[in-house]
């Protein structure tokens, strides 16, 4: 990450971007040292709220500027600056047109089109001189204003994406709560097997509420593959699947199969089975499985 | 010349050329120096004509900040030799030439320049003057704290600080 400015040594990591921020009004200015400007230039690049804030900056700059009392230069100097600017060599400043061949002629100078742009010039000082520094410090405003908007509408699509994953959670827990909460919960205690054999597990089964899955080191899973949950009534009838965290634990909370009573289940076991669905029907070996009590 | 362009960039320099000569002469102090930022601002002005882009500021904009730019290259660039700095040194008042202020050459309108002064004079002195230190005379953060014996934090919060009120009170 690149160096926050205002540091020193600029070896110290930036502590947030605060840092930043408080940086743009000197950047603005030109007051940062040499390595600073540097490292906050490169960190514009990057940074939409940076740019917005130093834009912001920029009708201060000019009114300081342009309320400097006039002076008036010397006489001489409106036809020496006059003299100086048309006189110097005029870069080339047709876009799009192909770099001239080796020992190709030099296009002839384009003088129509100096002038057109310099109408569109004296056309826009001739707006400028009605609207005054005031529209113009508008304008940085309104643009300013157009950042913070689509950030803060970015910000609002990220807060509406976390209270979805929250309502997905809140489901979750409240499904589980209220298997654990049956009347008729049945637990069932799952160990691993084979390469499983890390690996253990808990099954909460309600004939009312369905079934909740609980498991710890759960070894990874291969690519473009899910656990499959079965309750054997005794035929192995899937509840459903789930996929590990990285950690190798898993919840999740499952309807109970359909025509599928907990008086007829005598097992639970997991199989490895291809995503998303899984199998109908278990894919050998077994990795958990636990009997019910009765 | 002939094809009325250069007609174009006179009446630029009869509209703005006084400021850009008091800004530079507030920032270089030495009348050569001033003289020449001039001539750079109108030459680069000319040269970029066509890159002017009308969505980011206003002519007045672009120039003086073209101007302010340039006058601080060169002020840093006399600074960088001290040898050869004979003329009025950065801060120290400015005489005004023959001919005194020229008001009706000022960009802004009497009461929008006024709006402007006031609310740099309306800073704390301790904000305002590191301001100008930076504005007027090109000095870092880290060479006002030098120059003032500041500790380096609190040059740039209240450089910072007067910015911002700055910005309240330009911006609409």
């Amino acid at each position: 990450m690149t160096p926050a400015p205002g540091f020193g040594t600029g070896d110290v990591p930036p502590r947030d971007h605060e840092e930043w921020r408080a940086a743009a009004a000197a950047y603005a200015l030109d007051a940062l040292d040499a390595a600073d400007r540097k490292a906050f230039a490169s960190h514009l690049e990057t940074c939409v709220e940076c740019r917005a804030l130093v834009a912001s900056y920029a009708p201060v700059l000019a009114n300081l500027g342009l309320a400097t009392e006039p002076l008036r230069p010397p006489e001489s100097l409106r036809a020496r600056t006059l003299a100086r600017a048309v006189n110097q060599p005029r870069p080339s400043t047709v876009t799009g047109r192909p770099p001239l061949e080796a020992g190709a002629k030099s296009p002839a100078p384009q003088p129509a089109r100096q002038t057109a742009s310099w109408w569109l010039l004296a056309a826009s000082l001739m707006a400028a001189a009605g609207l005054g520094i005031y529209a113009w410090s508008l304008r940085q405003q309104v643009g300013v204003l157009r950042t913070i908007v689509s950030q803060a509408s970015a910000e609002v699509q990220a807060v509406r994406a976390e209270l979805a994953n929250v309502r997905r959670e809140s489901t979750r827990l409240g499904s589980a709560v209220n298997v654990l909460s049956a009347a008729d919960l049945r637990r069932v205690d799952l160990t691993g097997q084979a390469q499983a054999s890390a690996a253990s597990a808990r099954a909460f089964v309600s004939q009312s509420h369905g079934l909740m899955f609980s498991a710890e080191h759960l070894p990874a899973l291969a690519a473009g593959h899910v656990y499959q949950v079965w309750v054997l009534a005794p035929t192995p009838m899937s509840a459903g699947v789930v996929t590990p965290a990285p950690d190798g634990t898993a919840t999740a909370t499952m309807p109970m199969p359909n025509d599928v009573t907990v008086a007829a289940i005598t097992a639970v076991a997991v199989t490895e089975e291809p995503s998303p669905q899984g199998s109908l029907s278990p894919t050998m070996p077994i990795l958990l499985v636990g009997n019910i009590g009765r | 010349m002939a094809d009325g362009s250069s007609d174009a960039l006179g009446r630029l320099y009869d509209r703005y050329g006084a400021t850009v000569y008091a800004l530079a002469r507030r920032i270089v102090s030495r009348l050569e120096d001033a003289e020449e930022v001039v001539q750079d601002v109108f030459a680069q002005v000319w040269r970029q004509a066509d890159q002017y882009r009308t969505d980011r500021a206003t002519v007045a904009g672009w120039i003086i900040m073209l101007a302010r730019t340039r006058a601080i290259d060169r002020l840093r660039a006399r600074r960088a030799r001290p040898d050869e700095d004979r003329g009025v040194e950065p801060g120290e008042a400015v005489p005004v030439p023959a001919g005194g202020p020229n008001p009706e050459q000022s960009v802004l309108s009497a009461d929008d320049a006024k709006r402007v002064r006031q609310a740099l004079a309306s800073l704390p002195d301790n904000q305002r003057s590191l301001l100008e230190f930076a504005y007027y005379e090109g000095l870092t953060h880290t060479e006002i704290a030098t120059k003032t014996g500041m500790p380096l934090g609190t040059v740039k919060t209240r450089i910072r600080a007067g910015m911002d009120t700055l910005r309240g009170a330009l911006t609409p």
